[in-house]
């Protein structure tokens, strides 16, 4: 009897043994963690002053101690700019230079506070779109020159000059498409891409909500996606979708100039209200010299949207 | 006649745990195998990675022995993944999804390349996009590197169970082993009693056949278990302790050119650099630990030290020297320093992968002969105890 039992030990035993044995394991492709949608529509919200209306301008004196003078004195200007936006800021791949509007503008400035030796006392420091107000703030860069939208939240923390470039809403798409603006895409239930939070995707699922909005990370991405073919077309500021038309012969600035109106002002520091007046009396001036054109012909903005673009109005009420 | 079976059932028992033991040390051997081939996968597409990045940021100047370089490192890395996917099934979906990605990786880097030959500024949108098919998980495609990962930590996992199986069947062998001695020892207390004799010439005979072939069992078993855990702990280890810290290297290379591709924007790469930088660091010291002379942990500081003067340089607003520090073949550049790092890696590796195939198999034939052994011995005592019992009956009758 005993003899049976441990027979019966034995053969559980070895029948667990094989069971270890057999174990599988597959692997798998990790997949990421689905975090909430974060749906940040940008404020278009309404002021007093309004957003565009800046400080009156003085002359391009530069006063002991004020901000002009303590950049004079530190015998650098650094600016703020953008690295990779085509013909608003950008190095060239091949001369290693930068260029675009907000580069023009930042020459001159350069040019009024030091002369003719200005290119030995500019700096340029490529920043992204959040360093932009944290760096004015601590003091790194004395100015930012790179596509940045005057409103109201952000007059709360920085100063702006008077506008020195208006964009308007318009769509990048294929030349010779059918669909040349955001209406006749949104009817055709078209695929659009536009950056992540921006001001023109908001607009996008707001006003033209037949549309398949996608976000993505930066413009450069939307024209990736376009040449993919995995939307039909890029919706932005006029000025950067002239600079993704001019990576791809196949791609058109199109659509009504009428849509939206993003004034681009020079940020400085939100208590150099000097500063800010003597950028505008040097934008004026450009204004009235006729260096406001030259400067829109020189960044290669003019050869891709038109020569009816002019400088914007300009609004002191600020006071 | 009890004790006839008992036996038997130490020789097919005994038998087949040694035979287990021997499958479960292949099964060790063939997944450790596995995993040295994944991790391959991986470090070509870490390195084709580093080479294409680094080459990027010369722009056109880039010298075309880079590109060529980037072609051998993913045709390398598409042949390992069909030869892992033959190797071990159960690797091969997984293995599947990062072929598509490979393929839409390589194309993202043409159009990368190609853009940034021409001076536009989409072809570091091109190469985000397949650093992301590289690094960052989605749910539209298999990120390289994670995805490989997981499948390396399922074969390292197989790797664990098949060792596990092998001691259990040490047990195994020690547990019937007693049992069938207990049970002949019994068969001879119930004869005793039964045919008032306290010895059975063959009985014992047959007891003690199984007792010493429990003993010798044991010991070998015992001795090729310490074979194998030394393995385990030594060269194993040390195997993918390296491995891991060449692609975590050659990851924290590519993003150390990214950093500067993107410049203003870049920081988020810086970070992805710190984050690599110490797994390497960390493996490398694994690796030490588990027994190999020269890690190559001091290039890799120095190349740590090289990375800090690139970033000051980029920081202070000197973005052409830091370029120039991190693409030119100079002594004190990144490429040379960081070099020195991979060749002592790729050098000791080897050896090590080696070590664990080798240490492995060793006792392999050991375990056939003694498995067949105890097969025989355990006959042998069956038919002793047969005779053991016939005997007594008769004389009993």
């Amino acid at each position: 009897m005993r003899l049976a039992v441990g027979t019966a030990l034995a053969l559980a035993a070895a029948a667990s043994l094989t069971a270890c044995g057999s174990s599988e394991r597959t692997a798998s492709i990790p997949r990421p963690t689905p975090t909430a949608a974060t749906s940040s529509a940008p404020a278009t919200a309404t002021c007093s002053p309004p957003a565009t209306a800046s400080y009156r301008p003085t002359n391009l004196d530069m006063p002991n101690g004020s901000t002009m003078a303590k950049i004079v004195a530190k015998k650098q200007l650094v600016v703020g700019i953008s690295a990779d936006s085509r013909l608003l800021g950008s190095r060239n791949l091949v001369t290693g230079k930068f260029q675009g509007i907000d580069i023009e503008m930042a020459n001159r400035v350069a040019r009024a506070l030091f002369g003719e030796s200005w290119q030995d006392h500019l700096v340029f420091k490529t920043i992204s779109a959040a360093q932009r107000v944290p760096l004015l703030e601590n003091g790194q860069i004395d100015m930012v020159a790179r596509a940045m939208t005057m409103t109201c939240d952000r007059w709360k923390q920085v100063a702006f000059s008077e506008p020195y470039f208006l964009a308007t809403q318009r769509v990048l798409v294929r030349s010779g498409a059918q669909e040349k603006s955001l209406q006749a895409l949104a009817d055709k239930g078209r695929t659009v891409c536009a950056t992540k939070g921006s001001t023109s995707i908001a607009r996008l699922q707001q006003q033209f909500s037949k549309a398949k909005a996608v976000g993505v990370d930066l413009t450069t991405d939307c024209l990736v996606l376009w040449q993919q073919g995995a939307v039909d077309a890029i919706t932005g500021d006029d000025a950067i979708l002239a600079g993704l038309a001019q990576q791809d012969p196949a791609a058109d600035v199109e659509g009504p100039t009428t849509v939206g109106a993003e004034p681009y002002g020079l940020a400085v520091k939100k208590w150099n209200v000097d500063f800010v007046r003597f950028l505008n009396a040097l934008l004026e001036q450009m204004r009235s010299n006729g260096d406001w054109q030259r400067a829109y012909a020189d960044s290669g903005l003019q050869a891709v949207l038109g020569t009816t673009k002019t400088q914007p109005r300009a609004d002191f009420s600020r006071g | 006649l009890a004790g006839v079976v008992v036996c038997l059932l130490f020789a097919l028992l005994g038998a087949n745990a040694f035979r287990s033991r021997g499958d479960a040390l292949d099964a060790a051997r063939a997944g450790a195998a596995q995993v040295v081939r994944v991790q391959e996968i991986a470090t070509d597409l870490a390195q084709a990675d580093a080479v294409v990045t680094n080459a990027f940021l010369q722009g056109g100047g880039a010298s075309p022995v880079a590109l060529q370089q980037f072609d051998t490192f993913v045709s390398q890395a598409s042949a390992a993944i069909a030869d892992a996917s033959r190797a071990e099934p159960g690797d091969a979906p997984a293995l599947a999804g990062v072929n598509t990605s490979l393929t839409r990786y390589a194309a993202a880097i043409a159009s990368a390349n190609a853009n940034n030959r021409l001076g536009n500024e989409v072809g570091s949108a091109y190469l985000r996009q397949a650093s992301k098919l590289l690094r960052t998980t989605s749910n539209d495609y298999a990120a390289m590197l994670p995805t490989l990962q997981s499948v390396a930590d399922t074969d390292a996992a197989r790797v664990d169970d098949a060792f596990g199986a092998a001691r259990t069947s040490l047990l195994f062998l020690l547990a019937a082993g007693l049992i069938v001695l207990l049970g002949l020892l019994a068969v001879q207390a119930w004869l005793a009693r039964r045919t008032r004799r306290i010895f059975n010439v063959p009985l014992t005979a047959g007891t003690i056949t199984v007792l010493i072939a429990l003993i010798v069992g044991s010991i070998a078993m015992f001795s090729s278990q310490s074979t194998a855990d030394t393995v385990k702990d030594t060269h194993y280890a040390a195997t993918k302790a390296l491995a891991q810290a060449r692609i975590a290297g050659y990851d924290a290379k590519a993003n150390e050119s990214l950093t500067l591709v993107y410049r203003g924007t870049g920081q988020v790469y810086e970070a992805a650099w710190k984050s690599q930088y110490k797994v390497a660091t960390d493996n490398l010291s694994a690796a030490g630990a588990a027994g190999v002379s020269d890690t190559g942990s001091a290039a890799l500081r120095q190349w740590g030290q090289v990375h800090t003067d690139i970033r000051k340089l980029d920081d202070d607003g000197k973005w052409d020297a830091a370029v120039a520090r991190a693409t030119g073949d100079a002594d004190n550049g990144s490429t040379k320093v960081f070099g020195n790092f991979a060749t002592k890696t790729e050098t000791a590796l080897p050896s090590e992968a080696r070590a664990v195939s080798d240490g492995l198999a060793a006792s392999h034939t050991l375990l056939v002969v003694l498995g067949w052994l105890t097969l025989a011995l355990g006959l042998v005592a069956a038919v002793l105890a047969w005779r053991g019992i016939s005997q007594r009956l008769e004389e009993y009758r």
